[in-house]
């Protein structure tokens, strides 16, 4: 038991500086800024949809009536302001959570319209984690007024980078799940559904104002091609779980998670911006060797 | 509870919370697979079993989206964005749902005046709302007819008349 207990407390606990959270704070705080952003006039827009199109889901779900634009709009100013302390990890004990919250909050509203984008989850899940956790003892205002922690590392910092690739990990699973659970079970493999999947979108881009891809087209009569992808992108899914356990095989998946999104946007032509961009995969990674990188080259030209 | 060597008690009580809250948001990421084997199940966000993917998908598919008519009998495919705000599938939805609702008149009335504001649409005559039915074959192999066509809502775009543009005002 305690031999069990200790290799459970070896991987999930493992030491890790602090500067690996509070490098994926900022990556990931950034992101959530600029996503908010880009965005800031397309979810106000939404916000005054007609009412009866609302469908809440998640933290929103017990809403009865969508809130008014006006108390959308605080809220989402609120969202803004605090995730730029928590990108400056500024009293973060506090801002980390009100961070986490918020943007929970923001994102279930904007998904509560009808239409869940997916492609979002992870991200939502993965800013609660590090706005929950100690991710600002470095790279911080926090640590300008207390003093970096010891560089050495602490398991501290370790569980929550660990529980952001497990959540990574997890998501792609389920999605592997529902695939083989559905109704056509294992032989989803065989590719048709997949090539279904792709024509169907195809079609409702192009007749709803859109563009399909050139490849959906090229790549049609190829079956067999579809086999294969549709085969390959299974088992990384349902292995994911496992990768885990393994660090270097944990780092070959997720080159092959981020591989697939690119493909996907390649052949269906829709965008994953935070997997495409690597991000969400960044936990796999010793992320704070590119601080100790940038730091060296800045030494080589001084 | 066995401790692995030198942990202290304080240590063994912070990790134990570590543990526990990763054990709780990993059963709470895990726990909307039971979806799958629900007669009806429920999506939800950002916990959710994924079905994007899943669907069984037949040889023809349907759509329900937006034409403009000619004068002269031509046909314009509208774009979504006349139709509603957000991507392209949230507002496919929305047409579906709406369409569903029996406030398909109320949806062409609302595109016809958006139409009747674009120059380069100056030859539509008329706006439908259509759900359309296409062989995933012949659609690909450049056959681009639909097998079958379903008019759910018809108007004509008045140029000189001007109402408000809010989906929100008049879907309401």
């Amino acid at each position: 038991m305690s031999r069990l207990l200790g290799a459970v407390d070896g991987f999930w606990f493992e030491k890790a500086p602090a500067a690996r959270p509070a490098v994926l704070r900022v990556l990931i705080g950034v992101y959530t800024l600029y996503y908010l952003a880009r965005r800031y006039s397309m979810l106000m827009r939404i916000s005054k949809s007609d009412p009866s199109l609302f469908a809440p889901v998640g933290v929103v779900s017990r809403l009865e009536k969508p809130v008014s634009p006006e108390t959308f709009r605080r809220i989402l100013i609120m969202t803004f302001v605090a995730n730029v302390a928590f990108v400056l990890g500024w009293r973060h004990r506090h801002t980390g959570p009100l961070f986490a919250g918020l943007f929970l909050w923001v994102m279930c509203y904007r998904n509560s319209w009808s239409m869940i984008y997916h492609n979002d989850n992870a991200l939502v899940l993965h800013a609660m984690i590090l706005g929950l956790t100690p991710s600002a003892d470095a790279l911080s205002l926090d640590a300008l007024e207390r003093g970096a922690p010891d560089s050495e590392g602490d398991w501290r910092y370790g569980w929550p980078v660990r529980l952001m690739s497990t959540v990574t990990a997890l998501t792609y699973f389920l999605a592997g799940v529902a695939k083989v659970a559905g109704p056509l079970g294992r032989g989803w493999a065989s590719g048709e559904s997949l090539r279904g999947q792709i024509a169907v979108d195809g079609l409702r881009k192009e007749l709803l104002g859109g563009k399909a891809s050139p490849l959906a087209y090229a790549l049609y009569d190829r079956l067999p091609l579809f086999g294969v992808m549709a085969l390959g992108s299974l088992v990384l899914e349902l292995v994911a779980p496992a990768a885990l356990f393994h660090k270097p095989l944990s780092r070959l998946w997720a080159v092959g998670a981020w591989q697939m999104h690119w493909g996907i946007f390649f052949i269906m032509g829709i965008k994953f911006r935070y997997q495409q961009s690597g991000l969400i995969f960044a936990s796999f990674l010793p992320v704070e060797r590119v601080l100790t990188w940038l730091v060296s080259q800045r030494a080589k030209r001084s | 509870m066995n401790r692995p060597s030198g942990m202290d008690g304080p240590l063994v009580r912070e990790k134990a919370f570590a543990g526990a809250a990763s054990l709780l948001t990993v059963c709470a990421v895990l726990w909307p697979v039971v979806q799958n084997w629900r007669e009806k199940p429920k999506d939800g966000f950002p916990l959710s079993h994924y079905p994007m993917f899943s669907a069984r998908r037949s040889k023809s598919a349907s759509v329900t989206y937006l034409v403009g008519l000619g004068a002269g009998g031509g046909r314009h495919p509208l774009p979504y964005t006349y139709a509603g705000t957000g991507g392209l599938n949230q507002v496919r939805r929305q047409i579906n749902r709406v369409v569903r609702g029996g406030k398909a008149d109320t949806l062409c009335r609302i595109v016809a005046v958006k139409v009747a504001r674009e120059e380069r649409l100056a030859d539509v005559v008329t706006v439908q709302v259509v759900t359309g039915r296409y062989r995933l074959t012949d659609y690909f192999a450049g056959k681009k007819d639909p097998l079958s066509e379903v008019v759910h809502a018809s108007c004509s775009v008045e140029r000189k008349h001007r109402t408000p543009l809010r989906v929100v005002e008049d879907l309401a």
